[in-house]
């Protein structure tokens, strides 16, 4: 039976807890509250030898400018431990191979995300493919959503590594801790340069301005350490091949493909993809059309991928 | 707003409601005590900047449309910044102010998604930037 595009189950895509933003405000607090009360060894020592006096504790500036620069840290952590192949390898999936047409190419790449979070950089871009009856179960199998082209034939979302982003995120990590101990020092004596003094009408700005001034310092000085070792990390990353990169370039609609890769469920949408695509071997080109139908897909000759089996999961 | 679900808001309404508890307590520490007037002001200030800052953040790795996100994240600020802007400034520690008030504006968050984005919007995740690109090119 051909498959349903679009949603493929009734209600939404089940989504866990979402412990990871929870658990960071907790450590943040925990740590927050000594460093609130006793300050940061380190820094202590450091703000004693450029201020020529030692942090008065509790600190209000010095805890403002500790979260700035944590808030920041958390952002960074978030991104460089995400299951994407770089620092914690892909979700597991089923190896698979099959082939059909391609739709369309769609390049994520972002400029603006690579130089201004470069943590964050998503996979260079994606090749949907419109599949062959005899592997729509790639593509509906568990899955909650169904992507069709224009005439209805389920197609499957294949997406390519960015060379340059695992160096990118390990280059952010790195930057963002180096970062994060100047921000937290300069975010204190920033705030503390105001000298508010306590009475007058303007004592509530004067705290509050200071109180910001502290955090936004060691927010941006810790993102700044981000990014320069984001673009550090992306230039050695970006070095040597990228045969599959180069391959997913010169794809086109109505390229006939074969495609290998690590099969997976994305977890936002629930649809069926490749997570990343292995190999990609080009088997010729089919009459220019705007949308690819299953016959037509079924109409191109066979390919090496064994009959598709039933995937395990 | 309807590619945008409950964890967009929940977060936002968690940043900013954590920022509001944290310094709104910070700078009422003796001998300052901040009136009503000056602790929604106070909550208003700090719940609006981190609301920007989060939606340049978010739209940034997220290529969710800038607007409506700055949108959310208004809404979403003038809330948590009334709300608990007083309520941080009774709180005893900054901490447990900021952690308090994070878990409430968490809350806001999830209830003004709700009440902008409808079912839809309230039960779809947050997307990825891919997930986000190919509902774009698939709608």
């Amino acid at each position: 039976m051909e498959p349903l595009c679009a949603a493929q189950q009734p209600g939404s895509v089940p989504s866990p807890f979402d412990w990871w933003v929870w658990g960071a405000l907790g450590t943040i607090g925990a740590v927050g509250a000594y460093v609130y009360s006793k300050g940061i060894p380190i820094i202590n020592g450091i703000i004693a030898l450029l201020k020529g006096s030692a942090v008065v504790l509790p600190s209000a500036p010095l805890l403002a400018s500790f979260i700035g620069a944590a808030a920041v840290l958390a952002l960074v952590f978030y991104y460089a431990f995400q299951a994407d192949g770089c620092i914690i390898s892909t979700p597991k999936g089923e190896p698979i191979c099959f082939s059909g047409i391609v739709q369309e190419t769609i390049d994520t790449s972002s400029t603006a995300t690579a130089i201004l979070a470069p943590f964050a950089i998503p996979p260079a871009g994606l090749f949907q493919v419109v599949v062959k009856s005899i592997y729509w179960n790639y593509v509906t199998q568990n899955s909650y959503w169904v992507y069709c082209s224009p005439v209805g034939a389920a197609m499957l979302p294949c997406l390519i590594k960015s060379k340059s982003a695992c160096g990118g995120k390990i280059g952010s990590f790195v930057g963002a801790g180096v970062g994060a101990i100047a921000g937290i020092v300069l975010g204190f004596l920033a705030g503390a340069a105001l000298g508010c003094a306590a009475s007058g009408p303007f004592f509530f700005f004067c705290l509050l301005l200071a109180c910001l001034i502290a955090v936004i310092v060691a927010a941006a000085i810790t993102y700044a350490g981000a990014v320069v070792g984001g673009w550090i990390g992306q230039g050695i990353g970006s070095v040597g091949g990228d045969p599959v990169g180069d391959l997913w370039k010169g794809l086109e609609r109505g390229t006939i493909v074969t495609v290998k890769g690590n099969w997976v469920t994305n977890k936002d949408v629930g649809n069926n993809e490749l997570f990343y695509t292995t190999e990609i071997i080009r088997m010729g080109s089919a009459d220019p059309k705007d949308a690819y139908s299953t016959a037509d897909a079924d109409a191109t000759r066979p390919s090496d991928c064994p009959i598709a089996p039933d995937p395990i999961r | 707003m309807n590619s945008m679900g409950t964890k967009l808001c929940v977060r936002l309404g968690l940043l900013e409601g954590a920022a509001v508890g944290l310094l709104t307590n910070l700078i009422k520490q003796p001998p300052v005590f901040l009136t009503f007037a000056q602790s929604v002001v106070c909550g208003l200030v700090v719940a609006l900047l981190m609301g920007l800052i989060s939606a340049a953040i978010v739209w940034l790795v997220s290529r969710l449309s800038i607007q409506p996100v700055v949108r959310l994240a208004v809404f979403i600020a003038l809330l948590v910044g009334l709300a608990l802007g007083p309520l941080a400034s009774g709180l005893a520690h900054p901490i447990l102010s900021m952690l308090i008030c994070a878990i409430l504006g968490g809350i806001c968050g999830w209830l003004v998604c709700r009440i902008l984005c409808g079912q839809r919007g309230a039960t779809t995740g947050l997307a990825g930037p891919i997930s986000n690109k190919l509902m774009e090119v698939s709608e």
